[in-house]
C-alpha cells in the first residue's frame, strides 16, 4: 500500500463549493495539487462573513472521478463508506474534518481506520453512526398516506437520510408508486416501476381523504390499546422515540 | 359488528403476549409481484406509552376460548364480550396497516375455539389469504396451538417466519394448577416438532436453494414470571434449558399482571414484579450475548437476584480473583465479563489494540462505561489496575435503576438485611445514599 508524504501547509484561506459529493472531492484535488490546507470549506448555505481570503471550487467530474478511485484505493471501501456517509450527516464542519481524514489515510494508510480512538477518526464513525442510526429510525417512523393512489410521507430527519432509505423501500414497496418529502432539506424521494429519484421540492400541500382518516383512526386505537396501564414509562418511551419525530407520527401527533 | 370494535378488543387480550420481535427473517421471492420484505435487525415503528415497542400488528383470530387457564382475560368462565375477525377481514386490515408502513407484519395468536384444530385452520386461512392472494413477503408470527394435529403445525410452518408456544409458567406443577387444559406435553411436543423442522429445513436448504422455507425466523417462548413460587434460579435453569435442548431464539419473561381475581392467584392488588422482570432479561442477555452458564449467575444455595446489582456486576464482585484484566490481552470473552463493557465496546477494543495502546480516555471514545470498568482493568495510563477496596468498587457498581422501579419493587426481595433502613428514607436520593452507608457498616454485598 503506497503511502504519499504530502506536505500541505494550513492556508488561511475558505474554499466555497457547491454542496455536492463530487464538488468536495474537488476541494479535496484543489487541496492536494495546490499543496494547502483551507481554514473552513463551506458552501452558499454554510457561509459566513469572513476577512480571509475566499477561493471557489468549479466542479470537474474527471477530477472528482480521480479523488474518489484514489480515497478507495488507499483507505479502502470501509473508508469510502465513511466519506460517503459522513458527507450526509449533519456533522458540523463536516467537509473539513472529512478532508482531515482522507489526508490522514493518505499519509498513513488505510490501517488509520482502525485506530478507533483518533481525534480525526473517532468523530467521523460518530457521526456516521449518527446518521445510519436515523435512516433505521426512519424505516420505522415513514408513516405513509394514501392520495389518488400514490403513498405519500413526510419526514423531519436532522441527517439526510434519504437516499439511505431508497433501497429498503424500494424494495418493499415495489409496485406501489410513493414518495418520502424530507421537509428540512427540501427534498424529495420518489419511486415508481424500479425507478427512484431525488426531487428538490419547497414544499407540498396534502388533502387527506375520509377513507384515510379512517385508517389513521383504526391504527390510533390499536396504538392507545396496546399500552398496558400497570406498566407506564412515557420516559422509556421518548427515550426510543423522541419528541421531534411526533409531529409526522400518526398516532401520537396530537400529544405532541 | 364493527371493524374498530373488534380490534381493540383482540389487540387488547393479545397485548400481553410480550414477543415483539420481527428479525432475523431470510427474503421471500414472489417473482416480482406482491408487497413487503424483511428486514435483517428488525424495525420498532413505534413505541406505545408503557415504552414497549410496536413492530407487528398483535392481535387475537378470535377471543372465544372453550380453556380456562386461570390467569387468562379469556378464560371461558370469565364474562367478556367474545368476537372474531374473519380471515378476510384480518388479511385486508393487515395489508392496510403494512402499505402506509405503520408495522413490520401480523402476530396471530387465537383462544382456543371449539378445538385446537378448528382454531389452527382459521388461523391459517388468514395466513394463506396474505401470502397467496397478496403475495405478502412480510413478517408473519403465527403462534402454535397447544394440542393442535401436528400436519397443521406443520402447515403453519410453511407460512410464517417465526412460531412460538408459550411455556406459560415455570414449572409442571404450576402449569397443571392454573392452566390444566394445557398439559406439559402438549407444549413441548408442537415446541419439539418446530424445532425439529427448522433444522431439517436448515439442511435442505444447503442442498436444494429453492426448498420452501420453514419458520426461518426460529421459534420463541414465554413465561409468566410472580403468579406462582419458583425462583430465578429455576427459570434461568429452565430457560437455559430450552435454549439448548430446542434452539429457541428467544424467551420472553412477561411480570404477572392480575386480570382477574381467583383463590390460586396472586391478590388482584399484586403490582407486576418489573424490577424481577427487568433482572430475568439482563440474565438472559448473559447467557445468550455474554458466554455466561446459568449456574454462573444463580445457583441452588443463591437462587435470588441481587436487587441492587445487575447480574454482570454481581459475578463481578463474587469473582475479584479473575481482576484486574489488562485491556490488551484479555480475549473476546474475558472483555465480556468486565462490568461496563459490552459485546459492541469489546469488538471495538479487539479492533483499536491492534493499532495502538489504550488508556482509560480511549476505552472512553470506544463507548466503554469506564465510571464501572475502571475498578477491573489495566490500562497503559493505569498499570496495576484499581487500588482502593471492594467496598468502594460494589458501591461503583450499584443499580440506581433499582430505585427509579419504586420501593414496592424493591421490598419483594427480602434478602438484603439493612432493607427496612433503606426502604425508610424519603426520596430516592437518600435510599441510594442509605444503601451505600449499609454497604459500609457490613463490609461485604448482600447475602
Amino acid at each position: 500500500m503506497a503511502k504519499y508524504t504530502l506536505s500541505l501547509e494550513n492556508k488561511d484561506c475558505i474554499y466555497l463549493y457547491d454542496g455536492t459529493l463530487a464538488g468536495f472531492y474537488n476541494c479535496v484535488y484543489e487541496a492536494v495539487y495546490e499543496k494547502e490546507i483551507p481554514l473552513y470549506i463551506w458552501t452558499d448555505h454554510t457561509k459566513q462573513q469572513s476577512f480571509f481570503f475566499t477561493k471557489s471550487i468549479s466542479t470537474h467530474m474527471e477530477k472528482a472521478q480521480k479523488v474518489r478511485e484514489s480515497v478507495k484505493t488507499q483507505l479502502g471501501s470501509q473508508g469510502q463508506y465513511l466519506v460517503k456517509t459522513v458527507f450526509f450527516s449533519c456533522l458540523e464542519d463536516k467537509e473539513k474534518k472529512m478532508l482531515d481524514l482522507i489526508l490522514l489515510g493518505y499519509e498513513k494508510g488505510r490501517n488509520i481506520l482502525e485506530a478507533l480512538d483518533h481525534p480525526v477518526v473517532n468523530p467521523l464513525y460518530k457521526a456516521q453512526r449518527h446518521l445510519l442510526g436515523e435512516v433505521h429510525l426512519f424505516e420505522g417512523f415513514v408513516r405513509f398516506e394514501e392520495v389518488d393512489g400514490l403513498l405519500y410521507s413526510k419526514i423531519a430527519p436532522k441527517n439526510e437520510v434519504l437516499p439511505f432509505l431508497s433501497r429498503h423501500f424500494a424494495d418493499r414497496f415495489a409496485n406501489e408508486k410513493w414518495m418520502i418529502f424530507d421537509e428540512v432539506h427540501k427534498v424529495a424521494l420518489c419511486y415508481e416501476k424500479g425507478k427512484t429519484q431525488l426531487i428538490p421540492v419547497n414544499h407540498i400541500e396534502v388533502i387527506t381523504s375520509q377513507e384515510e382518516l379512517d385508517w389513521q383512526s383504526l391504527w390510533k386505537t390499536f396504538y392507545k390499546t396496546l399500552s398496558i396501564k400497570e406498566r407506564e414509562n412515557k420516559k422509556g418511551r421518548m427515550n426510543h422515540m423522541p419528541k421531534r419525530y411526533w409531529s409526522n407520527l400518526v398516532e401520537v401527533a396530537d400529544e405532541g | 359488528m364493527d371493524l374498530m370494535e373488534k380490534l381493540k378488543v383482540l389487540a387488547d387480550s393479545a397485548k400481553y403476549d410480550v414477543a415483539c420481535t420481527s428479525s432475523g427473517s431470510k427474503p421471500k421471492n414472489t417473482g416480482g409481484k406482491g408487497i413487503g420484505s424483511v428486514a435483517a435487525a428488525g424495525i420498532c415503528h413505534s413505541f406505545t406509552a408503557d415504552g414497549r415497542c410496536v413492530s407487528l400488528l398483535k392481535v387475537l383470530q378470535t377471543n372465544v376460548c372453550v380453556y380456562d387457564c386461570k390467569y387468562c382475560i379469556n378464560r371461558c368462565t370469565n364474562d367478556i364480550k367474545r368476537v372474531a375477525f374473519t380471515p378476510r377481514e384480518l388479511a385486508d386490515v393487515t395489508i392496510a396497516f403494512y402499505r402506509r408502513n405503520y408495522i413490520e407484519g401480523l402476530f396471530l395468536s387465537s383462544g382456543v375455539n371449539k378445538s385446537p384444530d378448528y382454531t389452527l385452520e382459521k388461523m391459517i386461512q388468514t395466513l394463506e389469504i396474505l401470502r397467496y392472494e397478496y403475495g405478502f413477503k412480510g413478517y408473519i408470527h403465527g403462534k402454535a396451538i397447544p394440542g393442535g394435529d401436528p400436519a397443521l403445525i406443520e402447515k403453519m410452518g410453511y407460512l410464517c417466519d417465526r412460531m412460538s408456544i408459550n411455556i406459560e409458567l415455570p414449572s409442571e406443577e404450576s402449569l397443571n394448577t392454573l392452566a390444566p387444559n394445557k398439559p406439559k406435553r402438549n407444549i413441548l411436543q408442537p415446541m419439539g416438532q418446530i424445532a425439529k423442522g427448522v433444522a431439517e429445513n436448515m439442511k435442505a436448504l444447503s442442498l436444494y436453494r429453492h426448498t420452501p422455507s420453514f419458520v426461518p425466523a426460529g421459534q420463541s417462548t414465554q413465561m409468566i414470571i410472580g403468579a406462582t413460587p419458583e425462583t430465578d434460579y429455576q427459570m434461568i435453569r429452565l430457560a437455559g434449558g430450552l435454549y439448548k435442548k430446542y434452539g429457541l431464539k428467544r424467551v420472553f419473561y412477561s411480570a404477572y399482571i392480575p386480570a382477574i381475581e381467583d383463590t390460586l392467584l396472586p391478590s388482584i392488588d399484586t403490582k407486576p414484579p418489573l424490577l424481577r422482570e427487568h433482572r430475568l432479561y439482563q440474565a438472559d442477555w448473559l447467557m445468550r450475548m455474554y458466554q455466561f452458564e446459568p449456574e454462573e449467575i444463580l445457583s441452588e444455595e443463591n437462587p435470588h437476584f441481587n436487587p441492587f446489582l445487575d447480574p454482570k456486576a454481581n459475578w463481578a464482585i463474587n469473582h475479584m480473583e479473575a481482576f484486574p484484566m489488562d485491556i490488551h490481552k484479555a480475549t473476546l470473552g474475558q472483555l465480556l465479563r468486565i462490568p461496563g463493557i459490552g459485546p459492541t465496546s469489546a469488538r471495538r477494543i479487539v479492533v483499536a489494540r491492534r493499532e495502538s495502546s489504550l488508556t482509560m480516555e480511549s476505552l472512553k471514545k470506544l463507548g466503554v462505561v469506564t465510571k464501572r470498568a475502571r475498578y477491573f482493568v489495566i490500562t497503559a495510563d493505569q498499570p496495576v489496575g484499581f487500588r482502593g477496596s471492594k467496598n468502594q468498587t460494589t458501591r461503583a457498581l450499584i443499580d440506581p435503576k433499582a430505585f427509579t422501579f419504586g420501593s414496592e419493587q424493591l421490598s419483594m426481595f427480602s434478602t438484603f438485611k439493612g432493607m427496612d433502613y433503606i426502604l425508610g428514607e424519603s426520596s430516592q436520593q437518600k435510599q441510594l445514599l442509605a444503601l451505600q452507608e449499609a454497604l459500609t457498616w457490613q463490609n461485604t454485598p448482600f447475602h
